[in-house]
């Protein structure tokens, strides 16, 4: 579904006069990416494999570019888009991969993993693979080599719904969740439902003042 | 080539194991460092690779420096008549050196680098053998003392780590099973959830260390026929 056929759906699932003037486009957006990413976290925890499902591909057409840093050495490729993080060593980047598609290369790792291989570990030794660390705002490589680094990469992320256009499309995890079993409407309609409308407002003002009513 | 190769490389049997075992990547090199670690464990105590070095000694020093990869000891050498003349190891052999000058060597006056005596008595009712060849073993220094003037070639046999420093480290095929037992015990360790797999996983690895024992140590037919025929004494045929 596309993003904007995700919203109207919330939109006419809203009462029809919005008497708190905040259901506006930008403000149904967060909420729904907000949903979103929780399911796709719920998604992680049944299996890290299922969010394949969900992913965005970047650099299939054109690579994206590795950076060496002047003053640490460090490889990188900036973030192509904001990820949504998860509770492992990839977190929103789920693979990265040679251009030409061809034998596992890239494994994630994180900084302190890095740190300890490093320090004369066998596996430092014998590794020929490219380890990612992936942080806010980019994804750092140990043992890139020349020629991969020359030829750039390509990854797949899972990104917030705010990050698509309009026309995109959006997969939403169709579950429910097996403790509530709320859907994704449920939980976006819970969300905003928390939001009191004017009319009760203040219903438990004092008796001397004098309540307004739009 | 007709069938897959006997030996693969360390890092694509834990690629296959992350396969098999439906995990994700986020642990590779973990167990890839586990995995190093079982290569090392099998090659001294279960393996059958002996790795070697040659040596020429240098008659000023008559020791030889240990190759940086040696673990254990497996034997010393010189090549006679077509087959390896062990040396015997002598505890009692003399491995001081003296420094002179910043140049350290076996100095004659301290005693040092000296042939040992060995007197013996030959003739009938003599008992024993003795070996030209002598060494004594220095886990310290990691030298080999050799106190005899030999200038054939000297051979060290000797159990390596097996992980190469340079190159690919390949590993006979037939231990994968054994490695993935290794590896599926060792994630016992940092994945909390599987704490109380942590036994029956350790022995389903021992299983798996004790097969490949049995088939490394196990010897053929024709081996055994040898030892029966060894064991045979010849006699007229009429």
């Amino acid at each position: 579904m596309q993003r904007q056929e995700i919203r109207s759906i919330v939109r006419n699932a809203l009462p029809k006069y919005d008497k708190t003037n905040r259901y506006h486009d930008e403000f149904l957006n967060r909420i729904i990416e907000k949903v979103i990413a929780q399911m796709y976290n719920d998604v992680w925890a049944i299996s890290p494999h299922n969010l394949q499902r969900y992913i965005v591909g970047y650099g299939y057409t054109t690579a994206l570019t590795v950076l060496t840093e002047p003053n640490t050495g460090i490889k990188y490729t900036t973030l192509p888009e904001s990820i949504i993080p998860f509770q492992d060593k990839a977190s929103g980047v789920r693979r990265v991969s040679t251009v030409l598609q061809g034998a596992a290369t890239f494994f994630p790792l994180d900084s302190r993993e890095w740190d300890l291989l490093v320090n004369g570990s066998y596996a430092d030794t014998v590794a020929s693979k490219i380890g990612y660390a992936v942080n806010q705002t980019r994804v750092e490589y140990y043992n890139m080599n020349a020629t991969v680094e020359a030829a750039g990469v390509r990854m797949d992320c899972v990104i917030p719904f705010s990050k698509y256009a309009e026309t995109d499309e959006v997969k939403i995890p169709e579950f429910a969740d097996p403790r509530t079993g709320e859907t994704f409407m449920d939980r976006v309609l819970k969300v905003l439902g928390v939001v009191q409308e004017v009319d009760i407002k203040d219903d438990n003002a004092s008796q001397g003042l004098n309540q307004k009513d739009n | 080539m007709a069938d897959t190769n006997a030996l693969l490389n360390i890092e694509r049997i834990v690629t296959e194991f992350l396969l098999g075992y439906y995990k994700t990547t986020d642990d590779y090199f973990i167990y890839l460092n586990h995995a190093c670690r079982c290569y090392q464990d099998f090659n001294l105590y279960d393996g059958n690779v002996v790795t070697y070095a040659k040596f020429t000694l240098d008659p000023n020093l008559k020791w030889l420096d240990m190759p940086d990869d040696m673990q254990t000891f497996v034997d010393l050498v010189t090549p006679f008549r077509g087959s390896n003349w062990s040396f015997t190891a002598k505890d009692r052999m003399v491995t001081t050196t003296t420094t002179t000058g910043g140049v350290e060597a076996q100095d004659d006056d301290q005693g040092e680098g000296h042939n040992i005596d060995q007197g013996r008595v030959t003739g009938y009712g003599a008992k024993g053998a003795w070996n030209k060849f002598r060494y004594k073993i220095d886990w310290a220094t990691r030298r080999i003392y050799i106190d005899d003037d030999i200038t054939e070639y000297i051979v060290l046999f000797y159990v390596s780590s097996g992980i190469k420093a340079t190159g690919d480290t390949e590993v006979p095929a037939f231990i994968a099973p054994m490695i993935d037992a290794y590896l599926l015990w060792k994630e016992t360790f940092w994945k909390m959830d599987l704490v109380r797999e942590r036994e029956s996983r350790k022995s389903d690895y021992w299983r798996e260390k004790m097969k490949i024992r049995d088939l490394i140590n196990a010897m053929g037919k024709e081996e055994w026929l040898d030892i029966i025929y060894g064991s045979l004494t010849q006699s007229p045929q009429r």
